[in-house]
């Protein structure tokens, strides 16, 4: 049985006033495009609104991220926005030697992480983003995005791997 | 010899945390033989950390921007929430200002140089682009130093570290000023609850926008059609000879009843699902429709920009009265964004000292035979003291509105005397002056305040005004003993004269 309807209400308010303002963010990196992304969202919540918290099971950002993204790649799939998350693209990035760590620690700077990040895969970029933006575990990132635990922990690690590279090289932007 | 590989990714694994305990123990074993390991461990932290501080400041997307477009409006921030978390009066109020005025600067990131206190009249100079997220300033950075702690005021010595009062500002250089409508009122309860505890509010912690804005001033309601209406008096300033005094008054309509619920309807997506589904979609709609209408009565006006263009050739300089070292963000901390929304209802007080430009010598009739008629191109404009300009949009409306009013008054000399309203005002801006020990605060003094603020007792349905004349009282008390009387436990009182 649905919950009182105020309860409810509060339920979806709580849930907009929490994690709107992330999804719009996370969203609209998958898509480029933050119309669409607004779109996305604001179905999302819609969806939200036919769940009771007890079928969310205290996995609102969770499911909000799951359904959100779903729908981006629809989107995505339908439009030929761009290749989604190309799987394989990882494999070529591997990382190379350790560096001192004296030397990264003056490399590290928002501006030089931020410009780097876009030139990772977009599939990198993505788990980056929920792990390190959105602060999702390994597991729920894998709910999230349909790969394994293995697979996200794999991504993570070369993602940061091939960061620490660029930030570390005596040429890094 | 490195006994896991470099590309491992139990290497982030561990670094992160994500690994169950017995992986774990497993892997601090192997780790224990393998400096290059735990040093890549090191460094994966390091990245880490970067990155998430990296992404930590990249801004959210604007939940405005979600307005701004002719979409529905259920998406919005529960502005009345942020609202009426700043309207309840006590100690929660206290603390919470000084949770975000003390404890917030110091662990919110925030980008180097906004702080206000090198900016003397920072609120008056700041460009054209109305103060937003990315200027919001660090209030209380020095006060954070000297209050490490919530709590109530600890004393005058703390005072004389934080804001710099505005100065002065001369119109013909400056002609712009701009202030926000998101102004708390909780900095009257920080004045007053350190007031009542026996002690003067340190200077610093003395925010006059505040204050005047804590209590309801008698503005004109908006007409039906409008969300808000503004007036504008101007008096001769109390405590300054030759200068004069601008209050600003913007007024939300009332929320509208609960019928107009209706009015946002959230339009539907073109949708494949079955007819049940349908009718739970409909269902969900008519819940977020409701949550839509519940924000929207809440608020008169959304993205409300105010500036104000001084007349320089009447003008010669102003500044604004308070709103020193404002922090323009006062929301959760991870919400964090100006709501510049006109609360419906709720009302906005801005004043501004003027220095007028001394005015020309009258045409004398002796003269008249040969007239010299004074260059007044556009005597509307010219002859306008300043001209508040307004942008907002209706909560329910993508498109934005202007408004424009000049305040035309008379020459100073012949000023109509000023309203009981318009004097309380005065006294409770007076009062922070006072308290800030500003140092354009000119001739105010006790008795000043007291005088000004009685005639506006005979309209006070919330008693607060009456409250504000008992606390004066108390600070006088408090300003003329010779010493603070901060541990009266040790020495008996002797601090009557």
């Amino acid at each position: 049985m649905s919950p009182p309807l105020d309860e409810h209400t509060a339920f979806v308010r709580e849930a907009i006033r929490l994690h709107e303002r992330p999804l719009l963010r996370y969203v609209a990196h998958l898509l480029g495009d933050p119309d669409r992304a607004r779109d996305i969202v604001q179905d999302t919540f819609i969806k939200l609104c036919r769940q009771t918290p007890a079928e969310i099971g205290g996995h609102v950002a969770e499911w909000l991220f799951t359904v959100a993204r779903r729908a981006a790649l629809d989107v995505i799939r339908k439009e030929g926005r761009m290749s989604p998350f190309a799987e394989g693209q990882a494999e070529r990035l591997v990382a190379a030697e350790p560096t001192p760590a004296s030397q990264t620690e003056t490399r590290e700077s928002c501006q030089q992480v931020l410009a780097l990040l876009p030139r990772l895969p977009h599939n990198q970029q993505e788990v980056v983003r929920l792990k390190f933006q959105e602060g999702f575990s390994y597991k729920e990132i894998a709910a999230i995005t349909h790969l394994s635990m293995g697979n996200v922990g794999f991504l993570l690690h070369t993602a940061l791997a091939t960061l620490r590279r660029e930030l570390t090289r005596p040429s890094a932007v | 010899m490195p006994q896991i590989d470099q590309n491992d990714p139990r290497l982030t694994a561990y670094a992160l945390d994500e690994m169950s305990a017995a992986d774990r123990a497993a892997f601090e074993q192997l780790l224990r033989d393998d400096p290059a390991a735990r040093a890549a461990v090191d460094e994966i932290r390091r990245t880490a950390d970067a990155l998430a501080a990296a992404l930590a400041s990249e801004p959210l997307p604007e939940r405005s921007v979600v307005l701004a477009t002719p979409r529905p409006h259920w998406l919005r921030r529960l502005v009345s929430e942020s609202w009426t978390l700043w309207l309840p009066v006590g100690a929660v109020a206290c603390f919470a200002v000084f949770f975000w005025r003390v404890y917030l600067p110091d662990h919110q990131r925030r980008p180097a140089g906004t702080t206000n206190a090198s900016a003397p009249g920072r609120p008056a100079g700041i460009p054209l682009e109305f103060a937003d997220a990315g200027s919001a300033d660090g209030v209380g950075a020095a006060s954070a130093e000297v209050h490490p702690r919530p709590g109530p005021p600890t004393g005058l010595t703390s005072s004389a570290t934080t804001l710099k009062p505005a100065h002065f500002l001369t119109a013909r250089q400056n002609p712009t000023s701009q202030f926000a409508v998101n102004v708390g009122t909780a900095g009257y309860d920080v004045v007053r609850r350190s007031v009542e505890s026996g002690e003067l509010p340190p200077t610093g912690l003395v925010r006059i926008e505040e204050m005047v804005n804590y209590f309801s001033y008698r503005y004109p309601r908006p007409p039906a059609t409008d969300p808000l209406a503004v007036s504008t008096e101007m008096h001769a300033a109390p405590w300054a000879t030759g200068h004069l005094l601008v209050r600003i008054g913007l007024q939300g309509r009332e929320a509208p009843a609960v019928a107009s619920a209706k009015a946002a309807p959230v339009p539907a997506p073109a949708s494949t699902e079955s007819p049940t589904a349908g009718r739970t979609t409909h269902a969900a709609r008519e819940l977020l429709t409701a949550v839509a209408a519940d924000e929207i009565r809440a608020i008169a006006a959304r993205d409300v920009k105010v500036q104000v263009d001084f007349n320089p050739d009447r003008v010669l300089a102003y500044r604004l009265i308070g709103y020193e070292n404002r922090l323009v963000k006062r929301d959760d901390a991870e919400l964090a964004t100006p709501d510049n929304n006109l609360a419906a209802g709720r009302s906005v007080t801005a004043l501004y000292e003027i220095i007028p430009l001394p005015l020309p010598a009258p045409p004398r009739t002796a003269v008249a035979a040969k007239p010299v008629p004074p260059p007044t191109p556009d005597p509307a404009d010219t002859a306008a003291w300043l001209t508040v300009k307004l942008r907002y949009a209706e909560p329910a409306a993508p498109q934005g509105r202007t408004v424009i009013v000049p305040l035309h008054a008379n020459a100073p000399a012949d000023l109509p005397p000023p309203s009981a309203d318009f004097k309380f005002a005065a006294a409770v801006a007076g009062f922070g002056l006072m308290l800030q020990n500003n140092p354009n605060k000119g001739t105010i003094s006790w008795d000043m305040i007291e005088e000004l603020a009685l005639p506006g007792l005979a309209d006070d349905s919330g008693g607060r005004r009456h409250d504000f004349v008992s606390l004066v009282k108390k600070a006088r008390a408090l300003d003329s003993a010779p010493t603070p009387p901060a541990k009266p436990e040790s020495t008996p009182a002797t601090t009557s004269p």
